[in-house]
């Protein structure tokens, strides 16, 4: 099993992912996160396989909460979901993504990306 | 002539700014509500479409199509929002292999507005390899939205001039608005033709963009008989 942190901080999104993802024989929701304070607290408590985060959240800039994750939880990847695309991640942070999907992105397509995440591959460009 | 790290030049480099600004918030704003009820679309679709009554399906396909339509103006104004600042990975493309992947995601819409596409020898050319073809995937999506109900024929052709490749996107659709040739790449410029490929209205803006990051550039003219001849000027591969 592939357990997920989902970040986000819209509570409607936050259900919706919970039910798609707890809804997956490989994927489970082990947290959720509504800003990024809590996104690093619940990375570190948590050890998620895969955080799945919000970049447009409360609380530090995208980047430092990228990071962040990468020292509180240095095994997950993390998948970014977002409104906001790529270029507000700077360079480090953007490398340290495994995959930015816009929050328009199919159910089919990001749980395909959530499980080969967990699986520790990457999404093809 | 040759690809650029800037953006569309200093004159209008602040507009440009704030369109980029509200564009970002815009499909922000607007996708987070799109990704929800569009997850729960599916959740519908998944789980409990066969509870549902024939009533209930075309309710729910007409769901989808209206979400779809949305989709698709929160993806322009993101791909808007984001060409300033994207890093350019520059190379030679081959221009024939960009304009086939461009077209794959709009099989459909070709198929069902019967449009015959036609794709001449193109001369490769230098740029970022997926910037062309998203440069493509907008001049022929919009010569369809702009074919409407069809049918009808788009053209792609290509020649060298000088150190440039001039390549031309014509269609016989609608004809070019009031605003004339220069009007279709304004942003949320009134769009030919109509319908779900339209988005949000900023296709040429995009192509504008593209062109523009690679130092090259883009017009437009009247058809000889109907619709429009778009023409891209970039630079050549040796």
């Amino acid at each position: 099993m592939t357990g997920v942190l989902v970040c986000d901080d819209a509570p409607d999104m936050r259900d919706l992912l919970r039910e798609v993802l707890d809804a997956d024989p490989v994927l489970h929701v082990v947290g959720e996160a509504g800003d990024g304070a809590d996104t690093l607290r619940l990375a570190e408590a948590l050890q998620p396989d895969v955080v799945l985060l919000d970049i447009g959240m409360p609380g530090p800039e995208p980047g430092d909460v990228v990071s962040g994750v990468r020292r509180a939880a240095p095994g997950a990847a993390i998948v970014v979901l977002s409104g906001y695309g790529a270029e507000h991640l700077s360079g480090p942070a953007a490398a340290a993504i495994t995959a930015h999907l816009p929050k328009t992105t199919d159910l089919d397509a990001l749980r395909r990306t959530l499980r080969e995440a967990g699986a520790g591959r990457r999404r093809p460009a | 002539m040759a690809p650029s790290a800037g953006g569309g030049g200093a004159a209008h480099a602040s507009a440009d700014e704030l369109l980029d600004a509200f564009a970002a918030r815009t499909a922000h704003t607007l996708g987070a509500g799109v990704g929800v009820a569009g997850g729960y679309a599916s959740l519908l679709r998944e789980q409990h479409a066969e509870r549902l009554d024939a009533d209930g399906l075309e309710a729910l396909g007409g769901l989808e199509g209206g979400l779809g339509r949305l989709r698709l103006v929160v993806e322009d104004l993101l791909e808007l929002s984001a060409l300033a600042t994207r890093e350019l990975s520059v190379e030679p493309v081959d221009t024939a292999a960009a304009v086939a992947a461009a077209t794959v995601g709009l099989r459909a819409p070709l198929r069902a507005a019967r449009v015959q596409l036609e794709v001449g020898a193109l001369p490769a050319v230098v740029g970022d390899p997926a910037l062309v073809e998203r440069l493509f995937h907008h001049l022929i999506r919009g010569a369809v939205a702009a074919i409407g109900r069809g049918p009808g024929r788009v053209a792609v052709t290509g020649r060298p001039r000088g150190a440039g490749v001039h390549l031309e996107v014509a269609d016989d659709g609608a004809p070019l608005g009031p605003e004339g040739a220069e009007g279709l790449f304004a942003p949320f410029a009134a769009p030919r033709g109509g319908g779900p490929l339209v988005g949000a209205g900023v296709s040429m803006a995009i192509c504008r963009r593209i062109a523009e990051r690679h130092g090259g550039s883009v017009s437009a003219r009247a058809g000889e008989r109907a619709g429009a001849t778009v023409v891209v000027v970039l630079a050549g591969a040796a």
